[in-house]
């Protein structure tokens, strides 16, 4: 399945993953990856809401435990939970696609079901553009230190180095744009004709069927639930 | 809007520029510098100044969903919207000539941080229960505590932390855009927005 994924926020999030999302993961022999990336993601949000809400939930009332002036409250933790369980269906979800699907594969689906050409160019060269530009932007970093600017110092004088930093990246970056559109001209970018395209999809029309069924009842249940409220 | 003259061959060329812009220099500032701000919308601004709101919009979108595309991070990609809104918010802030003065600009940053922390709040209200995972989550602490409710407190730490993190990335758009020659920003559609006749 390339693209047939929609949001949505049913009452057991936990469930989702573990019934839907881990065994599409297994299919698709990437769970240790997904296991391990989700796990990354969502343990600093674990921690933060854990602490935050489970001590200062507005309105709770069932103290656990105290510790000096804060208390641990029972409320806070089940709304914990449940905000947990929905970061870990999206990251899940999220993560899924990303491991399955290329990026590239991805945006040739949505320009082929009809957005605009522009928007394949921009995401696959930002894609593209990007370890480049991190890699100058560890020069820079480097070059700036060499000449004795301060970057593991004070607060203050972290500030100021900011634009020392961040001046000749941005001014290097912006010089290339216009030899960029000089470049895409000369291909023929803006020409009024229908692309043709490197790579090839291959979607049947079960996938096809699987999608419009999956958005039909998310629909469905998004009805249902507010319905139900 | 102005779809057809905005988003001309050189404004599809910067929107990437801009795009990894956000995503370095973000990274920059939370990486290397450690510094209490984001700074991960200075792409954003810079193509909403240069080639009008929809284009900045654009840019801001498809940064956040770049962002978790290529760190493997999906949680970042519902504050697209919170990019979104920047973008046209800068866009339409440019617009009105607030980039040919530095008191102006001042203004705009704080009010498109005003417009971001609006915006973002219910995103990180209902979908993350007002916690981000990061450094602000304290300020949220800080107002459940003394009585806020998850929507008013995600909102209060929006408006403390967006407003500060948008003026200082508006006054880097405003310096880059000084130190670049007039001959070169002629090339974008919204020039008219900088360049003091």
């Amino acid at each position: 399945m390339l693209i047939g994924f929609s949001a949505r926020w049913p009452h057991l999030p936990v469930a989702l993953f573990v019934f839907l999302i881990l065994p599409l993961a297994v299919w698709g022999q990437l769970l240790r990856e997904l296991g391990r990336t989700t796990l990354a993601v969502i343990f600093p949000f674990a921690l933060s809401i854990t602490l935050v809400q489970g001590f200062f939930y507005p309105g709770a009332t069932h103290v656990i435990f105290s510790l000096g002036p804060f208390a641990l409250k029972e409320e806070g933790l089940l709304f914990a939970y449940g905000t947990l369980g929905k970061i870990l269906l999206l990251a899940g979800a999220g993560l899924l696609l990303l491991f399955s699907t290329h990026p590239a594969d991805l945006i040739l689906a949505l320009v082929q079901h009809g957005f605009p050409n522009a928007l394949a160019y921009i995401v696959v060269t930002a894609i593209q553009l990007l370890p480049h530009m991190q890699a100058k932007a560890m020069a820079i970093v480097n070059a700036q230190r060499a000449r004795g600017l301060e970057t593991e110092t004070n607060l203050w004088r972290r500030s100021r180095a900011l634009l020392a930093l961040v001046g000749p990246l941005v001014f290097s970056a912006l010089v290339d744009v216009h030899e960029r559109a000089l470049a895409l001209e000369a291909r023929a970018f803006s020409a009024p004709c229908s692309k043709t395209s490197l790579k090839e999809l291959h979607d049947t029309r079960e996938e096809a069927l699987a999608r419009w069924a999956i958005i039909v009842l998310s629909i469905a249940f998004i009805a249902w639930q507010i319905g139900g409220l | 809007m102005r779809l057809k003259s905005d988003f001309t061959t050189i404004t599809l060329a910067l929107i990437p520029v801009a795009i990894v812009i956000n995503i370095v220099v973000g990274n920059i500032v939370q990486v290397v510098l450690k510094l209490p701000i984001y700074l991960d919308s200075i792409g954003t601004v810079l193509v909403a100044v240069l080639a009008g709101p929809l284009a900045g919009a654009v840019t801001g979108a498809l940064s956040n969903i770049i962002w978790g595309i290529l760190f493997s991070n999906p949680t970042i990609m519902p504050f697209a919207i919170t990019a979104f809104c920047i973008g046209l918010v800068a866009g339409w802030l440019a617009g009105r000539g607030i980039l040919k003065n530095i008191l102006a600009t001042i203004v705009g940053g704080l009010l498109t941080g005003a417009v971001a922390a609006i915006v973002s709040a219910p995103i990180a209200a209902y979908i993350f229960g007002g916690i981000t995972g990061s450094g602000t989550d304290w300020l949220v602490a800080f107002f459940q505590a003394t009585g806020a409710n998850i929507l008013q407190a995600a909102t209060l730490q929006g408006l403390i932390s967006d407003p500060l993190d948008k003026t200082i990335s508006f006054l880097v758009v405003w310096i880059i855009l000084r130190g670049m020659s007039q001959r070169y920003l002629s090339h974008f559609p919204r020039a008219n927005n900088v360049i003091r006749s």
